[in-house]
């Protein structure tokens, strides 16, 4: 899960370091307000939401919603659970492996589904070159060749 | 003024709710920007919630298992 929102995170363009997961437990109380109180610092230290990553908030909320529409796609989430299941078959619960699955697995449609929706937003305000596509958005050129060419089908359909 | 950051929280019933709980009851002060959404259990955690709290504009979210 964690890796998982972290790799979004990323996708979206926003510091891994906003999303922060520990534990303690019930009989921790001075741990609990150490790690909430640590966190708080680190977030005042960052700023509004954007700041750090220097993206307007317009941006970001855009894609955040081709993150959301992604999350509740069935497909994803069949595929999200299929690895969960697959890591426990595996037993391998070490960071490593987990960060490796789910690069290898799910980072792709992650991507995939960000930047078609912040391409298909660009292209609708106009003609846009190749190259200025690939700087305002990140994507590879591989990336924005399959993208285009989804684009296109959907259009003529 | 200084930027006060809207977190929020998504703590598991048995741990960190507690712990919250305790710490309150022990009288420590902790921060007050924290909106803490309780769960029944960190496993019930999706990464929609956390897709849906950005959005919503939170500038960190914290999950307390």
């Amino acid at each position: 899960m964690a890796e998982t929102v972290r790799r979004i995170l990323e996708t979206v363009g926003i510091r891994t370091e906003r999303f922060y997961i520990d534990w303690a437990s019930a009989a921790e109380g001075p741990r609990f307000v150490k790690l909430v109180t640590d966190f708080t610092e680190r977030i005042k230290n960052l700023g509004p939401l954007g700041e750090a990553e220097g993206t307007s908030w317009e941006v970001l909320k855009f894609r955040l919603e081709a993150a959301r529409k992604l999350c509740k796609n069935m497909q994803f989430r069949a595929q999200y659970g299929n690895l969960a299941r697959e890591i426990k078959k595996l037993g391998d619960y070490s960071p490593e492996n987990i960060s490796q699955l789910v690069e290898k697995k799910l980072l792709p449609r992650i991507r995939k589904q960000v930047l078609e929706a912040e391409i298909k937003e660009l292209l609708s305000q106009g003609p846009q070159a190749l190259e200025a596509l690939q700087e305002q958005t990140g994507a590879t050129e591989e990336e924005l060749k399959t993208i285009l060419e989804t684009l296109k089908k959907k259009e003529s359909k | 003024m200084s930027f006060e950051p809207r977190i929020l929280s998504f703590l598991c019933n048995w741990c960190c709710y507690a712990a919250a709980d305790s710490a309150g009851v022990a009288r420590f002060s902790y921060p007050p920007n924290h909106r803490i959404i309780r769960i029944m259990c960190t496993g019930r955690m999706d990464p929609l919630f956390v897709t849906e709290a950005f959005y919503a504009r939170a500038d960190g979210v914290f999950v307390g298992g």
